[in-house]
């Protein structure tokens, strides 16, 4: 087997090649430990990060970012943005609280990325 | 109001200078921001990879939006929010108005422009046509998706691999559009490299590069764009157009710091960053005025802008000014596109950031004459800032113009 990806960890984006078996790799290419980590996964199941909205309701903004806490299966995506679209989460929400847990079964719990307060945020200091 | 910074601008680079200004012993920082909470574009950057070289984490945009408005709190930082500034006088009095206080004067010591950039939009570009509804800049698609909820299409089409455009080439996908194929004139991605694998390849999204769009169709809503090949001087292929219907057009084509403020008041804008003539302390060439962030140049990562605004933020707070002993001008050499900041006074450590001009893809050497001092780097992309720091003891007594090159090995 030879394979080539791209490690995604951070900005760099180091070219990967595979050589071996998916059991005992051979990977070249990585300028640090994190791509041998990305490279071993990635052949076996990719897994992301997702990041999307859920509809907020008695908040100044209309939506809610969230986040899974950790990676899931990207072949997952779908079917989660899917689930997450259908749910409504009341204001106010504090930053990591959990909104979906252990979503589709990942055993990742889907968090919430900022606060919303549930009032107005429309104010001023004034110097 | 004598030891005191005001930061224009309530997005990341205006928030790291004002904490950092705050930090570095500034009595008083206010922050001037036009919309409604501080954060800026960070609001609806709702993907995660920010914040890896400063807070060591993997973070979405509102997390490191939230993390330095804790922090702007904490410190008794005063921000004024739906605010615009207007005017910059000659004395440092910037004139800003609100609904509640009508028009504000506000006196600093120091000034730290932290504006940001925005989107060049479709009258930026030659494309002929209709100019129905339909047409969005990535970053407005972005706003209408993660923060009011609106899907601005179902097919849709988008011209330019900037990073934002790749990001909401996956986002359309997600929330059920289909994202017929995103469209690049150079014959490399705009975008950063792990972007185009986990937002199109992830997705089978199609990227064509050396193509561009020569008509939009459609009366009311787009119907469709027609699609060309382009040759070595950028203009379309005869023959090669085709006609490829769909609803909504994305538009990714690049960033222009939004320097209308600087301009007003005197501040030197280069050509090549369309942002201030900086120093190595970010002052421009209006004495203890700073400038930071995108509104200097346009950076690839929040953590840049971030580190510009710590060094404009920290400088901005020093109530002695310290005259340069000299300046000297840096110079973009051999295979340099686009160089950051312009000048060196002789005050602090210099950090640069360059943009190659052509794709290095084995390892390079940055040439910093006339030191004696080579920086090797692993590659040099146009797409990617190189970022390298000379310490203050090594440019001591220099004279003259300082010359940088990146050269292949």
């Amino acid at each position: 087997m030879e394979k080539q990806l791209i490690c995604i960890t951070c900005p760099v984006g180091c070219k990967l090649t595979v050589t071996g078996s998916i059991e005992a790799p051979t990977i070249t290419g990585n300028r640090c430990l994190r791509g041998i980590d990305f490279a071993k996964e990635e052949l076996t199941e990719s897994m992301r990060v997702l990041t999307t909205t859920v509809r907020l309701v008695g908040g100044a903004i209309p939506l809610l970012p969230v986040k899974t806490e950790k990676p899931i299966p990207l072949r997952l995506f779908k079917e989660a943005v899917s689930e997450v679209s259908r749910l409504k989460v009341l204001a106010p929400v504090k930053i990591y609280d959990v909104i979906v847990p252990n979503i589709l079964n990942t055993g990742v719990n889907l968090i919430a990325t900022r606060s919303i307060p549930s009032t107005s945020l429309r104010h001023c200091k004034e110097p | 109001m004598e030891n005191s910074v005001t930061v224009i601008g309530g997005g990341p680079a205006g928030l790291v200078a004002a904490i950092q200004a705050k930090q570095s012993g500034a009595e008083r920082v206010t922050i001037i921001e036009r919309e409604e909470e501080l954060g800026g574009i960070l609001k609806q950057c709702i993907h995660n990879g920010f914040g890896l070289k400063l807070f060591k984490e993997d973070l979405t945009g509102p997390e490191y939006a939230e993390r330095l408005i804790d922090e702007v709190n904490a410190l008794g930082i005063e921000y004024m929010l739906d605010t615009m500034a207007l005017h910059i006088t000659g004395d440092k009095e910037v004139l800003a108005t609100n609904k509640k206080l009508g028009l504000i004067s506000i006196k600093s010591h120091s000034i730290v422009l932290a504006m940001g950039c925005r989107e060049r939009p479709r009258g930026n570009l030659i494309i002929g046509g209709t100019r129905p509804a339909g047409i969005f800049t990535a970053g407005t698609a972005q706003r209408l998706i993660n923060i009011e909820g609106y899907l601005p299409g179902k097919r849709v089409v988008i011209l330019g691999s900037g990073d934002i455009g790749l990001i909401m080439a996956r986002r359309l996908t997600l929330e059920g559009a289909e994202v017929l194929g995103v469209y690049e004139i150079m014959d490399h991605p705009g975008g950063l490299t792990r972007n185009i694998v986990q937002c199109l390849n992830d997705f089978s999204i199609p990227l064509y590069l050396k193509h561009t769009i020569t008509e939009i169709h459609g009366n009311d809503r787009v119907e469709g764009v027609a699609i060309a090949e382009v040759d070595a001087s950028l203009e379309p292929v005869k023959g090669t157009e085709r006609f490829l219907p769909c609803d909504t057009l994305l538009l990714s084509v690049g960033l222009i710091p939004e320097n209308e403020l600087s301009k007003a008041f005197g501040v030197e804008i280069s050509d090549l960053t369309k942002g201030p003539f900086v120093d190595e302390t970010m002052e421009t060439n209006i004495p203890n005025v700073y400038s930071c962030g995108n509104v200097s140049v346009v950076f690839d990562l929040a953590d840049y802008v971030a580190e510009t605004a710590m060094i404009a933020g920290k400088y901005a707070s020093d109530l002695v000014d310290k005259p340069s002993e000299n300046t000297v001008r840096i110079i973009g050499g051999e295979n340099i596109g686009v160089f950051y900041p312009q000048r060196y006074s002789g005050r602090g450590d210099l950090v640069l950031f360059l943009r190659s001009k052509k794709w290095i893809e084995n390892s390079a050497t940055i040439v910093v004459e006339p030191l004696d001092m080579n920086f090797r780097v692993p590659y040099a992309r146009p797409n990617e800032m190189t970022r390298i720091k000379i310490p203050l003891d090594k440019l001591k007594g220099i004279s003259g113009d300082l010359r940088v090159s990146i050269k292949e090995v």
